[in-house]
């Protein structure tokens, strides 16, 4: 019967060498953020209206590398605040 | 409650064979779940550590006239696999921890698929086999793919739980599913115990309190219950931001956990369907996932390969689940719209598996 000691050393030694003792079978999701030059980004703030400095790619598939499926997340920045003209009295 | 490990290490087999819940679950597992009966013979390929079981459930089989052989997993791939050539039908895989011989393993059923059937026990603890298979197989199937169904119809899912969880999860209708209930399917072995489905979102935001278990593909150290020392976390755009834990070691190790490349990113949103386990088990086994709720899994799962997937899991003890407006489980309930038909893969426009794990 192995102690709590030795257990945790097992669980820490398979976390530094990145080793299951049994692999999950479940779709293969990568996120890749891009971040947008400001070129880029007056392209998509012509479309969008907004300001968006980066646009991260969700992929997903059931094989690697993920290639089946692609959800666009756009980050989208508050505009800055603009300020309220004073009425000329 | 007993541990598994004092299971095993008192469970004689004229024990376990004396314990009617241990007989049931044998026998479920054997004639319901894999289909076996006087035609074919089934070869058990044990790890030692679960010998007892293996042993009680052989006898089980004898007096169901199944015919059985029994292996050691720690016998090289070649043996096995001779002995599998030699007139066998079926194998069951008795298991508690390492899975063994793996890709072989997969690599033969794959070239005899329509001539032989494979299941891998997972944890195959006494417990399992007592807790894993009170339900029949067709009822887990039938709920497993309504819930599949009213999920991907919803788009979206909301828990809440009286201990602080509420988390809210988008469904993306071109994700794919799993949907484990044991069956053998696509090359791949049948995983017990049962079932679950699962599936994956990034778009995932709010607060997880995991009071029910905590469960890990490396082996959690520790006692995996939680109930007094609930795990939370709170997770923004799919990723883990923050977690927290008043027991100091589990903090720990989470934290580490956390650190290592992708592992903060949420992996899994998991749903266990079987109700009729009526408890988590201490131990770091398959069991606790199957138990009836929500569970949330995250880690660097990037493929099948074992040196690639660091996984945890957060199991939920009790919550309600809300797929878009309808409430979809409830005080341990499913409660899930009537199926005229019991839907099938080829109806889904995405892809759904019939495993989770290997």
């Amino acid at each position: 019967m192995k102690t709590e000691v030795k257990k945790v050393a097992e669980f820490r030694r398979r976390l530094d060498v990145n080793i299951a003792i049994w692999a999950i079978d479940i779709p293969a999701i990568r996120r890749i953020t891009l971040e947008l030059t400001p070129e880029q980004q007056q392209v998509l703030k012509r479309a969008t209206r907004q300001v968006v400095p980066s646009l991260t790619l969700v992929l997903q598939s059931n094989e690697l590398p993920p290639n089946g499926h692609a959800l666009a997340c756009l980050q989208i920045q508050a505009p800055p605040k603009s300020k309220s003209r004073s009425k000329k009295e | 409650m007993t541990s598994p490990a004092k299971d095993l290490r008192a469970g004689a087999v004229s024990d376990l064979l004396r314990d009617p819940l241990f007989v049931r679950g044998a026998r479920s597992m054997l004639l319901d779940y894999c289909g076996l009966g006087r035609c074919g013979r089934t070869l058990f390929i044990c790890d030692p550590c679960v010998k007892p079981v293996c042993l009680a459930v052989e006898k089980i089989a004898a007096a169901e006239d199944i015919a059985t052989k029994r292996v050691s997993a720690f016998l090289d791939w070649d043996h096995i696999r001779t002995q599998l050539e030699d007139g066998f039908t079926s194998a069951i895989i008795f298991q508690f921890a390492a899975s063994l011989h793996t890709q072989p393993f997969i690599e033969f059923l794959t070239r005899r698929e329509h001539s032989f059937h494979a299941y891998r026990l997972f944890g195959s603890s006494a417990e399992t086999v007592r807790q894993g298979f009170r339900r029949r197989r067709s009822a887990l199937r039938a709920r497993n793919w309504g819930l599949i169904q009213t999920a991907r119809r919803a788009g979206c899912l909301r828990v809440e739980s009286d201990c602080g969880t509420h988390l809210r999860v988008g469904l993306d209708s071109g994700a794919s599913w799993s949907n484990s209930y044991g069956e053998f399917a696509d090359g791949y072995p049948g995983v017990f115990p049962p079932a679950e489905v699962n599936t994956r979102s990034l778009d995932v935001d709010g607060v997880l309190v995991a009071d029910g278990a905590i469960g890990s593909n490396i082996g959690w150290p520790l006692d995996v219950r939680l109930a007094d020392l609930p795990i939370t976390l709170r997770i923004v755009q799919g990723k883990v931001v923050d977690a927290d834990c008043r027991h100091r070691l589990t903090r720990d190790l989470l934290w580490e956990f956390l650190r290592k490349p992708h592992c903060s990113e949420v992996a899994e949103i998991g749903i266990g369907t079987n109700d009729g386990i009526s408890e988590f088990v201490p131990s770091d086994i398959l069991l606790n996932e199957r138990y009836a709720g929500f569970h949330l899994g995250i880690g660097s799962t990037l493929s099948k390969r074992l040196d690639r997937s660091l996984h945890l899991d957060f199991m939920l003890a009790d919550c309600r689940m809300w797929m878009g407006r309808h409430l979809a489980f409830h005080k341990r309930k499913f409660v899930l719209p009537q199926i005229a038909k019991i839907p099938d893969r080829i109806g889904f426009p995405v892809n759904v598996r019939l495993h989770d794990a290997l």
